[in-house]
């Protein structure tokens, strides 16, 4: 009979989304100011370990495990194999489920008023370009950062894009989540 | 005169996350089996917030009936997980990744595995795909398949408490 071996903590084969390691390399080797996927690496100095959070809206339909996967596979790819130790803590998340968890408080958002010179149209194609997502309940356009600091950047990249729109775009955050006592257990 | 429930319970701690994970589980088996789903669902999520907040306090170095108090969880997110706004304390997966980075972030205390972690992650934020802790307020019948999901994700990391 054949032996089979298996076991938890070994490779896992990266079934059906070898676009999204193509799509991931080419992400990390392009080094890009804007857009889809968004990733944030943080090194935790003590131990030279390493932890990369990629929001990317692909992942809508790939299950989490499988996202671990595909962001180590992409790392080792661009940065070699060396770096597959430094590896510790991967996090694929869309940017609803990344906004669920208080990743995202700040928001650009076109503010329209007659007169101006741009469209709707012309804002939401702006907005894709620097990598707003559709996932939200409703389907809007989105674009959301972790800090004021980023949406700032984004708005004025916003308005490289689309000149005569400089009084458009706002930067709105959100105050934290108010939480009840009940709630502490 | 015997004290009631409220007055018998003990503060939060290690140990009492641990016991309660472990009770609220025999519960959640009989709601189910009870075609309970939603509730089941409800009391499986507290397995796994309860299986994951243990573990993050005890690689803190909390003695096992050390006092948990809410600045304590506050403080274990704030530090370890990057949220701009005040962190949701029942998230799940934010637990789940406070847990691997508090472990990737001390010296010696990373899984040998890394995939471990992965694994850990990717379960807590599956199950909370399927869970809030306001499930309570809602009227919803939950599918079969989700509890089966929930289920499956929170014995998991039930029955690797010790690993994590």
């Amino acid at each position: 009979m054949p032996r089979i071996v298996s076991g938890m903590g070994t490779e896992a084969p990266v079934r059906g989304f070898k676009d999204l390691v193509m799509a991931l390399v080419e992400e990390l080797k392009s080094n890009r100011e804007s857009g889809q996927p968004v990733i944030h690496e943080h090194h935790f100095s003590r131990t030279g370990k390493m932890k990369v959070t990629v929001l990317w809206d692909r992942w809508e339909n790939v299950p989490h495990e499988e996202r671990a996967e595909i962001i180590r596979k992409a790392y080792t790819e661009v940065d070699g194999a060396d770096c597959e130790a430094k590896l510790a803590l991967l996090v694929g998340l869309t940017f609803p489920e990344a906004y669920e968890a208080g990743m995202l408080p700040f928001a650009v958002i076109p503010l329209l008023r007659k007169g101006d010179t741009v469209s709707p149209s012309d804002c939401i194609e702006a907005m894709r370009s620097e990598g707003a997502t559709q996932l939200f309940i409703g389907g809007k356009h989105e674009l959301r950062f972790l800090t004021e600091a980023e949406a700032e950047k984004a708005s004025q990249r916003l308005v490289k894009r689309l000149p005569g729109s400089e009084a458009v775009w706002t930067v709105v955050g959100e105050v934290g989540r108010i939480e009840s006592e009940n709630d502490l257990g | 005169m015997p004290r009631r429930l409220p007055e018998r319970f003990l503060p939060d701690s290690i140990l009492e996350f641990r016991a309660a994970a472990q009770q609220r589980s025999y519960d959640a088996i009989a709601l189910e089996a009870a075609g309970r789903r939603t509730a089941a669902i409800y009391l499986w999520g507290y397995v796994a917030e309860m299986t994951l907040k243990a573990a993050f306090f005890h690689h803190s170095g909390f003695p096992e009936t050390q006092n948990i108090t809410r600045g304590d969880l506050q403080n274990g997110l704030r530090i370890y997980v990057a949220t701009a706004t005040r962190p949701n304390l029942h998230h799940i997966g934010l637990w789940a990744q406070a847990l691997v980075a508090l472990r990737a972030a001390t010296p010696g205390f990373a899984y040998a595995d890394p995939t471990f972690g992965d694994i850990v992650i990717a379960k807590a934020q599956s199950l909370y795909g399927h869970w809030r802790e306001t499930i309570r307020y809602h009227k919803n019948t939950a599918y079969t398949h989700e509890v089966t999901l929930v289920r499956k994700e929170a014995q998991w990391l039930l029955i690797h408490s010790v690993d994590l």
